[in-house]
């Protein structure tokens, strides 16, 4: 079935020149044109969409309003704003209520790239009252006492914007919120970061001051997790699998970008985990338990439970805020890497074994040694024998480095 | 008098006693009212007369002490005046001067006493200085000169701009005049920064705004260069196939599969499409191409950097020219309507700070105008702008259909620092730098009219002429 994707734009012209612009892709999506807010539910209220790209400033129904409206009403389309705006004010309001920002003048190339995959994102997750619960969601809740740690460390003096990016960096909701951030151009930064922390420089104490104090997409965990499920434990492992996949990346080549991406996708790979147990705390409590009993790997029990795991949710999450497809395809098939295709030596893979080498060696029980990492596949990827030894000494060497007795 | 129990002086005795008290007298005319008389006498009158001489002497002491304060005291508001203060008689010859004064212009008191007061003058005002000073004499001594700005010149040469009030007073000497001066140089400099910063302020606001009426034509020009792009390419395939068939045609020789290979090309092809989309995505590409130059264009006029002296200008330029620059800041809430009269004349101005008077007229009249708008409705107001002219001078006229001033702050609208705007949208400058302009730079006028819930209308007239 054609993808539907909606525009909305005051100028005519700038509509005109997206149609043309768009026509090769004339087969594959079904694209309506529209130049205001109130046309744009209009149509929405006539038939579904998959994708909505809007204009920030226009007059009677602002972009904001629109996207907040469809927030609500509509959560399972992704929304995209495409602005000629260069103030922080317009891009700021767009945070909360966009999944992903483009700046006009937008080039061919990562306007369609952008969009194709805005198309492919629902492919990720077949359960549509889970992509309704994922597309509403503006943030994830983050670790309480680094919170509170962050918004102390804003509010002072004299803040440092080294010690915000490190504070970001050890939870996994703000980091992955960041990556959004500087991935999707909603303030006209470089797309290609190393690590949070550079992220937040990047971003400078005058943006991340309200957009972490007032926008409200970045949040303090409030609501009690399911039971024998800890913030912390998910942060812990995160950070965990990020440092030993860096390390990994890091003796493999001496290029930088496999070693941030290995970071990042370390960092973001059980995401997922925080929608479930956030949006979902029953269904996930009980597969949780499920793991428990039987002892089987936590996505096995969500998928017998939910029908879906935290995988494919957190991919989801990711994909639809627009972060890099290395990370998005990590975070998707980490726990069945031959899932996602032949065999590469990428972030998918040191991803996969660090979070198995991880487990394996701390956690809480229901967490510990159900995994096996996919020999066969890894290999296949040009993964040694030697190599496999050689990272299971690092994994051994660094978390006994981190656990703190 | 003479009293019976009272022993008789000699003649002798009395003449010393007269002289002693004589001395005392004369002591006391020379300034010596510290001593009393003591007159050694018998004498009942004679001690009696001591008395008196002693009673005036203590009053004289009073009087002169008191005169001493009050002059010390009148002295010391003068010279610790934060005003220069000078006198000079009618010859021009400066009698006093106070510490300030002295000091505004470089000097030491004593250095400019009994001098002519023209050392103070540029050559320019001291040749009318004379002329002004004789008009002065021939009027009644009630007459001053209220304060107004004039040139001045520092003991180092600089000359200065100060404000200066004259007053005139009948002495026994003749005419004084006394002039009040205060150092204007700083005063000017504040103005100008403030008039800087509210400029670059305005300029700041607009650059955002600018940055989006550009952006926008770049996206949709971007967009159909690559559309055209790709649909050359089909295009070339389609002449390549005509090439091939007129080839053919040329040899005399069209064969049958020749001409269903073309058929098959042409079929294949969108030529319909691309024969339907060509020509617009050309003209909105030239269109949005000229959008982005008429900004450009208008930018670097409404600027007008380095232009500080007046020049001919016209008024219905800098409106088209305002009016461009700022479009974003009015188009999602108002309509403008220009009505500029063609026969305007040129007139003489300072066509930035002009630049800058219309602005603030329009963003105020944008920022009224969405006070009234209800939230989220596509709803416009209407912003008027028309220009007419005088004999010696032209009107400007900007009209909102906004929320009106309220009558109680409509003499506060000129303040400085003066704004109801919400924290960020205005910082209350706009139209004292617009009075500042009219008024103090172009000897214009700046005034309005307005009804709450009606609008505004703002009307600036200018002189055609500068004064020199």
């Amino acid at each position: 079935m054609a993808k539907r994707i909606l525009f909305v734009d005051d100028q005519a012209n700038v509509l005109e020149g997206l149609r043309r612009l768009l026509h090769p892709y004339r087969h594959e999506w079904e694209m309506v044109f529209v130049e205001s807010g109130a046309e744009a539910l209009r149509q929405l209220e006539a038939s579904p969409f998959d994708v909505l790209v809007t204009d920030m400033r226009m007059p009677g129904m602002n972009g904001s309003e629109l996207l907040q409206l469809v927030q609500q009403r509509y959560p399972q389309v992704v929304r995209m704003v495409l602005s000629g705006h260069a103030d922080l004010i317009q891009a700021e309001r767009a945070l909360g209520t966009a999944h992903q920002y483009l700046s006009k003048p937008c080039d061919t190339q990562t306007l369609r790239a952008t969009l194709v995959r805005a198309c492919a994102v629902k492919e990720r997750l077949a359960d549509p009252n889970l992509r309704r619960l994922v597309g509403q969601m503006a943030s994830l809740p983050s670790r309480p006492d680094l919170f509170g740690e962050l918004v102390r460390e804003l509010e002072s003096e004299d803040a440092s914007i080294q010690r915000i990016g490190e504070l970001i960096g050890r939870d996994v909701a703000m980091t992955a919120k960041l990556l959004q951030i500087v991935n999707s151009s909603f303030f006209g930064l470089p797309r290609r970061v190393e690590s949070p922390a550079q992220a937040a420089c990047f971003l400078g104490l005058n943006i991340l001051r309200p957009v972490v104090l007032s926008s409200g997409i970045f949040s303090r965990l409030s609501t009690p997790l399911p039971a024998g499920y800890t913030i912390e434990m998910l942060t812990e492992h995160s950070l965990a699998v990020s440092r030993l996949a860096e390390r990994m990346a890091r003796s493999l080549t001496s290029e930088r970008q496999l070693a941030n991406d290995a970071l990042m996708a370390g960092m973001v790979h059980d995401v997922g985990q925080l929608v479930l147990a956030s949006g979902v705390p029953e269904g996930f409590e009980e597969a949780l338990g499920e793991a428990r009993r039987e002892g089987v790997p936590l996505h096995v029990a969500e998928r017998q439970v939910l029908g879906t795991d935290h995988a494919a949710v957190g991919a989801y999450l990711l994909a639809l805020w627009g972060l890099p497809a290395s990370v998005v395809e990590a975070a998707a098939y980490h726990h069945d890497p031959a899932a996602a295709g032949d065999p590469a030596l990428g972030t998918l893979a040191l991803v996969h074994l660090a979070n198995v080498l991880v487990k394996q060696r701390m956690g809480p029980d229901w967490m510990r040694g159900h995994e096996e990492a996919d020999r066969e596949w890894l290999g296949r990827a040009g993964v040694s024998e030697q190599q496999m030894s050689q990272w299971a000494e690092l994994a051994d060497k660094l978390v006994l480095q981190e656990s703190p007795a | 008098m003479a009293s019976t129990h009272a022993p008789r002086c000699d003649s002798a005795d009395l003449r010393r006693q007269i002289n002693e008290l004589a001395d005392y007298l004369c002591g006391a005319v020379q300034g010596n009212f510290d001593l009393l008389a003591v007159v050694d006498t018998e004498d009942e009158d004679m001690q009696k007369l001591t008395m008196m001489v002693n009673f005036v002497l203590e009053s004289a002491r009073r009087a002169v002490c008191e005169l001493q304060q009050r002059e010390a005291c009148l002295r010391s508001v003068l010279e610790t005046a934060a005003e220069g203060i000078l006198t000079a008689n009618s010859d021009g010859i400066i009698q006093t001067c106070n510490r300030a004064a002295a000091a505004m212009f470089g000097y030491e008191p004593e250095e400019v006493l009994d001098r002519p007061i023209e050392m103070l003058m540029p050559d320019a005002v001291a040749l009318t200085h004379r002329m002004q000073v004789e008009r002065l004499l021939a009027q009644p001594a009630t007459v001053s000169v209220p304060a107004r700005e004039v040139t001045a010149r520092h003991q180092s040469g600089r000359l200065f701009p100060i404000s200066l009030a004259v007053s005139q007073a009948e002495t026994r000497q003749g005419r004084m005049f006394t002039a009040i001066m205060r150092d204007l140089t700083e005063e000017k400099r504040m103005q100008c920064e403030l008039a800087q910063a509210q400029r670059l302020e305005s300029v700041g606001q607009l650059a955002a705004g600018i940055a989006h009426e550009i952006n926008t034509p770049t996206q949709f020009i971007g967009d159909n260069l690559r559309f055209l792009h790709e649909g050359f390419q089909e295009l070339q395939a389609i002449m390549a196939a005509c090439g091939r068939l007129v080839e053919a045609i040329d040899k005399g020789a069209v064969q049958a599969e020749q001409l269903r290979d073309f058929a098959a090309t042409w079929r294949g092809s969108e030529a319909d499409y691309w024969r339907r989309e060509f020509p617009s995505a050309i003209q909105q590409s030239l269109e949005g191409n000229e959008r982005v130059a008429s900004i450009v264009r208008a930018m670097k006029e409404f600027s007008h950097p380095g232009v500080d002296t007046p020049v001919l200008a016209s008024l219905n330029d800098a409106v088209r020219t305002t009016v461009t620059v700022s479009r974003n800041e009015w188009k999602y809430v108002a309509e403008v309507e220009l009505h500029l009269d063609p026969e305007l004349p040129e007139i003489e101005c300072l066509p930035g700070p002009l630049n800058q008077v219309i602005l603030n007229l329009v963003i105020n009249a944008a920022h009224a105008i969405e006070k009234v708008l209800p939230r989220a409705s596509a709803e416009k107001g209407t912003i008027h702008i028309s220009t007419s002219s005088g004999p010696d001078s032209v009107e400007l006229r900007v009209s909102d259909s906004g929320c009106g001033i309220p009558p109680e702050i409509r003499d506060r609208v000129f303040d400085p620092f003066f704004t109801t705007k919400e924290v960020g949208k205005g910082t209350g400058q706009g139209l004292a730098i617009a009075r500042n302009v009219v008024v103090d730079k172009h000897g214009g006028s700046i005034s309005f009219e307005s009804e709450v819930g009606r609008g505004t209308t703002f009307v600036v007239r200018l002189p055609l002429k500068q004064r020199q």
